[in-house]
């Protein structure tokens, strides 16, 4: 049972500031990730949970007990390092016992507990390797189960980067290892998990917090991140993006009902956008689309603001010839590069907004009828359900610069 | 639009072999010496500048031991009128020479662990002024060491013998082994330290299970290094031995009585205990480890309290300020300002001499850098970059012996070998100073620049050399510069080391004096505030490398 709580966490090292004012709580029995890109804090973030690294200011909350300023050696959580950490000097069998000795468990006990884990483990019998005689994934495993061994009332497990080391199809493999023991019955663990990799987080997460900057930017469950990202940042840190500058025009005329619910949907839009509202944006002078805002976002929308449309690559569609649906946010363009990339294919549509050129992507699960069909050089329509639609506020043209270059 | 132009201009380059006619003279004569012969030529002489300035000597000593077998078992065991009493001398020397060098290492090391632990993972004012303080000593003669701590334990009561014998030892010992902890402290992650908190061991219990093995390297090397100055030292050892006889202060007299045979079973002895200790220590080493399964958790608990450790913190600061540094520089206190005018300008004109000698070493100590540095940049580089499997081995191992053994034993192997009793290329004198430096440095230069070398990113270079680079071109552009810092080290300290030295210079330099000789030379015809008057300006000499040495790093 352990239920983490952050409040106001700050931390500075010298001039550079490494955390800025987080608060956080992680669940118990939750499998929290910690997503950002490299230097964004993550580590530090995890460290001062840990107790390795004292904030400047903020408590740190363990089911409600004040636990800031208690050393590492009261907290009894499992910390899995980045690069493992495995003492080079012991073998793998003293690694994994050595929480047990530094709090003096009964020896007996502990011997069986270990060898149940190198079973476990599929380490048998290399009880007295040493960690560099190993590859990378016996030492993950190893060094997993040398912070599982710490575990007393605390069932919280820290992993830093468990996968980074490691091969793709390995990584593959571990990510469903490591989501059953999280979930398993046994163990009943609390998971803190930092990654950079958002295929990893949407795999394993019950909730995800992104973080840049030092700056906790969003915490939400997979679908809130990926479909209501909060900022130009969080949409594009998931997936490939298309955007487009313009100005919400709340009282515009339309050709089409922009009421209707769009047959394109898939199950999630009517939970996440229940309280969303359709709201036209002029793009060029001629051009509107529709997209779904939520309310509060919605209310705060003047005609003065410009702001940004963003849509997933994955979520536009494509179709052949020059065929405008009036129902849809549509527009026509010509594919100028064609793309096989495995499970979907990558296409680039140039589209022209009164003369002026732009560059759409698109993606779309890989067909033989798409292999024969959509080739480079036809001409196409691309449209988009509003529901997949994403509002900003526009964050300034230089900061989407910055964004999207930090891919 | 940008890449294209881009593009375009790179056509221009597109003819190669024309662009190779106009190159600048110093790539050409890159070119040229990047030929292989060359290299080969440049590694064939650095073999056997090695083998005839460190090997050669070396074995020599054996080859004369061997072959005067008759004169020595006379001299030493049987003489006319004193009988065995030789012998006796050695005996006592040995144990002497021994049992110091054991005791000022041990405490040495019980000192080193906390500071060298405050050096590394504390952060608080004045660190740094601490930092180089340690480490001054290092650059300052050991005769001017020794004067002051005669002067410093004087208060005390505490005369020449072996006790003051053994505190000067650890003055001047402990900068070596603090030196070599501190680098493998600097370098064992902290990493290790964190997960072991985090699997809930308290501090005391890091240092043991943790920190302690990951030191163990740095241990050694320190306690090697300070085991063999001790054993080495003779400038500090002459003030403070009274009638205590040190090896070193043996081997110096017998040569000044010209009891060669002696003095060079002596040598040949010394050589041999040195170097089987060495390779004892660098074999045993790696199989013995520390006791890490057991742990009392109550008594390491206890012993993790951080009041402990700070009262553990504030003792061996205080015992470093006691026992290291008010002794090294107490004799600063005791320079007598008024009187030095009439010192050395008075009737014995005391100057000239002291001038002469400051030249000498200054000369003496700029040479062996150059040379050493000459020949110790290829060899570094065929110790590390030659795959030469064995050789490269043998060559490493036998790297370390002019460290290993005591440098007047080394000076008087050298004097035979080169001397009229050996080749008799050389007579005792400024080159043979000089060529004894180079021989005692080369080790010192070697070995900061084998370190860089080895952790240098090496895809540098090919990344240099698939850009057309030739490889001499990316030697002087891309390696030098990177290896810049361990050369610089590597030529402080043997620059320090060369400026300290006394035992092998009095064995080899005939009528020519250096600081430390001359040093040694007042304080045994009493002449005191000229002999701290000499020290003082070797201290500055001394703070001012260790300054540059701070300010480069």
């Amino acid at each position: 049972m352990v239920n983490i709580t952050l409040k106001n966490i700050s931390k500075s090292f010298k001039e550079q500031v490494a955390l800025k004012n987080i608060s956080l709580e992680i669940k118990d029995k939750e499998y929290f990730i910690i997503l950002g890109p490299t230097g964004s804090g993550k580590t530090t973030l995890v460290k001062v949970i840990a107790g390795l690294v004292k904030p400047d200011s903020g408590e740190v909350l363990f089911d409600n007990k004040d636990m800031t300023n208690k050393p590492p050696l009261e907290r009894n959580l499992g910390f899995m390092f980045e690069n493992y950490a495995l003492f080079p000097h012991m073998t793998i069998y003293n690694n994994i016992a050595y929480s047990a000795r530094v709090h003096a468990r009964d020896p007996e006990i502990t011997h069986n507990i270990v060898e149940q884990m190198l079973l476990m483990t599929l380490l048998t019998g290399r009880n007295d390797a040493l960690p560099e005689e190993m590859s990378g994934g016996m030492k993950q495993r190893v060094a997993l189960c040398r912070a599982l061994m710490n575990l007393e009332q605390t069932k919280l497990l820290i992993l830093d980067e468990p996968l980074k080391a490691l091969d793709a199809g390995l990584r593959m493999s571990l990510r469903r290892d490591l989501l059953q023991m999280a979930k398993s019955k046994l163990l009943e663990l609390s998971v803190i998990h930092i990654t950079n990799e958002e295929n990893e987080a949407m795999m394993v997460a019950d909730r995800i917090a992104v973080i840049n900057h030092g700056k906790l930017i969003q915490v939400g469950t997979p679908y809130e991140i990926y479909y209501q990202p909060k900022t130009l940042f969080v949409a594009n840190f998931m997936s490939e993006i298309n955007y487009f500058e313009g100005i919400g025009r709340k009282n515009k005329e339309l050709s089409w009902d922009i009421h209707k619910k769009s047959n394109q949907g898939d199950i999630f839009f009517e939970k996440i956008h229940k309280e969303s509202i359709p709201l036209p944006i002029e793009i060029e002078e001629n051009i509107t689309f529709v997209s779904c805002v939520q309310k509060e976002l919605y209310n705060s929308i003047t005609e003065k603001d410009k702001i940004l449309l963003v849509i997933r690559a994955n979520h536009m569609k494509i179709r052949l010839g020059n065929r405008i649906d009036e129902k849809h946010n549509a527009i026509t363009g010509k594919i100028s590069r064609r793309k096989f990339m495995g499970v979907f294919y990558r296409f680039e549509v140039i589209i022209n907004f009164n003369d002026k050129e732009k560059v759409i992507i698109v993606t779309i699960p890989a067909t033989s009828e798409i292999h024969d069909t959509f080739l480079e050089d036809l001409n196409v329509t691309i449209y988009f359900p509003k529901e997949l639609g994403i509002v900003f506020m526009h964050p300034g043209k230089d900061e989407i610069d910055k964004v999207l270059r930090l891919e | 639009m940008k890449k294209q132009k881009l593009f375009s201009e790179q056509h221009r380059f597109k003819n190669k072999s024309e662009s190779s006619k106009n190159l600048p003279i110093s790539l050409k004569i890159d070119r040229f010496f990047s030929k292989p012969i060359y290299r080969k030529g440049l590694d064939t002489s650095t073999i056997i500048f090695f083998l005839l300035v460190i090997v050669g000597p070396v074995l020599y000593i054996f080859f004369s031991i061997f072959l005067n077998i008759p004169s020595i078992n006379e001299d030493v065991f049987n003489d006319e009128l004193i009988g065995d009493l030789q012998w006796t001398i050695i005996l006592k020397s040995l144990f002497n020479s021994f049992s110091i060098a054991g005791l000022a290492v041990c405490i040495g090391i019980l000192l080193a662990f906390p500071i060298s632990i405050i050096l590394t993972r504390y952060n608080f004012r004045g660190k740094k002024i601490l930092d180089s303080l340690i480490d001054l000593p290092l650059a300052v003669p050991t005769g001017s060491l020794g004067i002051s701590v005669l002067l410093f334990w004087g208060i005390f009561d505490i005369s020449p013998g072996y006790n003051l014998l053994l505190f000067g030892h650890i003055v001047f010992t402990f900068p070596y082994i603090v030196r070599n902890m501190k680098i493998v402290l600097e370098k064992a992650d902290t990493l290790y330290d964190d997960a072991a908190r985090t699997l809930g061991a308290p501090g005391f219990t890091i240092f043991r299970t943790i920190t302690l093995p990951l030191m163990k390297e740095g241990i050694i090397a320190g306690a090697i290094l300070g085991f063999t100055r001790s054993l080495g030292e003779t400038g500090a050892s002459i003030i403070l031995s009274g009638l205590i006889d040190t090896v070193p202060i043996v081997i110096v007299g017998f040569r000044k009585q010209l009891a060669i045979p002696a003095a060079s079973f002596l040598a040949g002895i010394m050589i041999t205990i040195s170097i089987l200790l060495l390779f004892s220590v660098k074999f045993f080493t790696r199989k013995v480890g520390f006791p890490i399964k057991k742990v009392w958790p109550k008594i390491e608990k206890k012993l993790s309290n951080l009041n402990l450790r700070r009262i553990r913190n504030y003792l061996a600061i205080f015992g470093v300020v006691i026992l290291i540094l008010i002794p090294s520089f107490y004799m600063l206190s005791q320079l007598q300002l008024f009187k030095i005018g009439e010192d050395m300008f008075g009737k014995d004109n005391k100057w000239a001499f002291l001038y002469v000698a400051i030249m000498n070493s200054i000369q003496i100590a700029g040479l062996a850098v150059l040379i050493t540095l000459i020949f110790g940049i290829p060899f570094a580089f065929i110790i590390t970059r030659r795959k030469w499997g064995r050789a490269i081995t043998f060559l490493d191992t036998i790297l370390d012996i002019p460290v290993a053994i005591p440098s007047a034993a080394l000076g008087f192997s050298i004097f035979m070998f080169w001397g009229p009793q050996g080749i008799g290329f050389f007579s005792p004198g400024f080159f043979m100073i000089l060529f004894v430096h180079i021989t005692f440095t080369f080790p010192y230069m070697v070995r900061p620049i084998i370190g860089v070398l080895e952790r240098t990113n090496r895809g540098v270079e090919e990344a240099a050399r698939t850009l057309g680079a030739s490889s001499f071109t990316v030697f002087r552009k891309i390696t030098l510069p990177n290896i810049k810092q361990g050369i610089i080290a590597g030529g402080i300290m043997v620059f320090t080391r060369s400026l300290g030295e006394t035992g092998a210079t009095i064995v080899v330099m005939g009528g020519i004096r250096t600081i430390p000789v001359l040093i040694v030379d007042w304080v045994e015809a009493s002449a005191m505030s000229s002999a701290i008057f000499a020290s003082f300006i070797a201290v500055i000499i001394g703070a001012f490398l260790i300054i540059i040495l701070r300010i480069i790093k």
